[in-house]
């Protein structure tokens, strides 16, 4: 039993594998894609929506999320569907003197890098947003931060990828991986052997999993994000909005040691344009459990009422719980396996995946196909950690 | 009439769920995910049933053998104020 030959095999039907799939579709690739599940079923159907810049660690992650959000901004025109991509701006509200200060150095490094980003005062930020609460100190504003819709996302890769030419195999889990003479000849799938040339591994938090079949190792573990969605309600805000508790949290020593660091969980926010707002999330080591719970959920409702008061007298209609891919550094392994020459890997990107999935998709079909030297994504590269 | 609504939250159209099951759709969570079927206010509990009968239809097989959307608390709309007893202040 076989399914058709693919020059490249995707094993991982999620926005970083659809991406990667559509790219090598167009330029003209016998492409396919392998899901052992829905498409977008895992993580990226369980996130937020952000595309965000200003909490990229400045370097090459942020050069790479400014990439990507140039081609964010034809992408609807290009895949001829509606993405939900909105370029509304981002803040990331300090509540402290501390936090204002933290922030403010936040914002120097970043404008040193060449993001637009600022700092506003109490009354500049409430201008700017009014339903912010009259308790902040502060806030940044990054007007290139955005958001999309990876439920659209995925789905348009998928589809746009299959129109030129991508065979799509949903439902459809990888059983082994055959190699000769060091390299992979066939991906043996529930339906059948698929002859291929390459095959790139973008399965996300379970990307260890398939390079295992082949005796490597992966550090990606899941980090497990909480997520509740109102009801839609009139526009309370715009664009993304953010607490800097748990920025500041990671970066200072807590002074008494009283942060519960057994569940960290910082606070980020959109009201959709149906009217939901979306409150994200915690961010935790508990392996692959999608499990939501009361402390971890209260936590985010707590923090978001405090910095957006207006936001207590909506009601909680869906709550969920995503597991982000996270590598040791918070930094994607986009690379070719040093021992398995036409194996590729495209996965850790953790809360990022969103907002790095259209470069991914790119850069990797420009990595598979040697339009690009392999040096340009060394940052990503797994010797990183070696 | 090709066009009534199934799922009256997010004002999706039979049409809409059929097309969906069409380029691939094979489970609740699959329509949901494309169409937002169930995301809405009463979180799929009046469409629910009326999709899975659309799937079995189409994929021939039982109403039984859909499997149930991921389950994704709480049941009934609540407060935020409701989560806020016994939050640290």
């Amino acid at each position: 039993m076989n399914l058709p030959a693919a020059e490249v095999v995707v094993v991982g039907g999620g926005v970083v594998g659809t991406s990667i799939t559509y790219q090598l579709a167009k330029r003209g690739i016998k492409a396919a894609l392998v899901e052992r599940s829905g498409l977008g079923s895992g993580t990226s159907s369980a996130c937020a929506m952000g595309v965000q810049m200003q909490t990229k660690t400045p370097g090459p992650k942020l050069r790479l999320a400014q990439e990507s959000l140039s081609l964010y901004r034809t992408l609807e025109d290009e895949l001829g569907r509606d993405l939900e991509f909105s370029n509304d701006g981002g803040m990331i509200v300090a509540e402290t003197t501390d936090e204002a200060d933290y922030l403010k150095a936040k914002v120097a490094t970043l404008q040193a890098h060449g993001l637009e980003i600022y700092y506003l005062d109490r009354n500049e930020a409430r201008a700017t947003q009014p339903a912010l609460s009259e308790q902040i100190v502060g806030s940044t504003y990054c007007p290139d931060d955005s958001v999309t819709s990876p439920l659209c996302l995925t789905v348009a890769f998928a589809e746009e990828a299959a129109r030129l030419g991508a065979r799509i195999h949903a439902y459809t889990p990888v059983t082994g991986l055959a190699l000769r003479n060091g390299r992979i000849r066939q991906v043996h799938t529930s339906a059948g052997e698929i002859e291929t040339d390459a095959v790139v591994n973008a399965c996300g938090v379970w990307a260890p999993e398939l390079a295992q079949m082949i005796g490597l190792d992966l550090p990606i573990v899941p980090r497990r994000g909480q997520i509740f969605v109102t009801e839609p309600a009139p526009p309370v805000f715009k664009g993304m909005v953010l607490a800097a508790q748990y920025l500041v949290s990671k970066s200072m020593p807590s002074e008494n040691g009283t942060l519960s660091d057994s569940l960290p969980a910082g606070v980020v926010s959109y009201q959709t344009r149906r009217g939901n707002v979306l409150v994200g999330s915690t961010r935790e080591f508990v392996g692959f459990s999608q499990h939501v719970n009361q402390e971890g959920l209260r936590k985010l409702m707590h923090g978001m009422v405090k910095i957006m008061p207006m936001v207590r007298h909506l009601h909680v209609i869906r709550t969920f719980a995503g597991l982000r891919p996270a590598a040791p550094d918070g930094l994607p392994i986009l690379e070719r396996s040093a021992e398995i020459p036409n194996f590729y890997v495209a996965a850790g990107h953790e809360g990022d995946g969103i907002a790095l999935s259209p470069i991914t998709g790119m850069r990797m079909a420009q990595l598979i196909l040697g339009e690009i030297e392999e040096s340009m994504l060394a940052p990503f590269s797994s010797n990183r950690f070696a | 009439m090709p066009d009534k609504i199934i799922c009256r939250c997010e004002e999706i159209t039979e049409a809409e769920v059929l097309a969906a099951i069409r380029a691939g759709a094979r489970t609740l969570n699959d329509v949901k995910r494309r169409t937002r079927t169930g995301m809405g206010l009463c979180q799929g509990k009046t469409c629910q049933r009326l999709i899975a009968r659309l799937l079995a239809q189409a994929l021939g097989c039982s109403v039984a053998s859909i499997a149930p959307p991921s389950a994704r608390p709480p049941t009934r709309p609540l407060p935020l104020l409701a989560f806020e007893e016994g939050t640290e202040s």
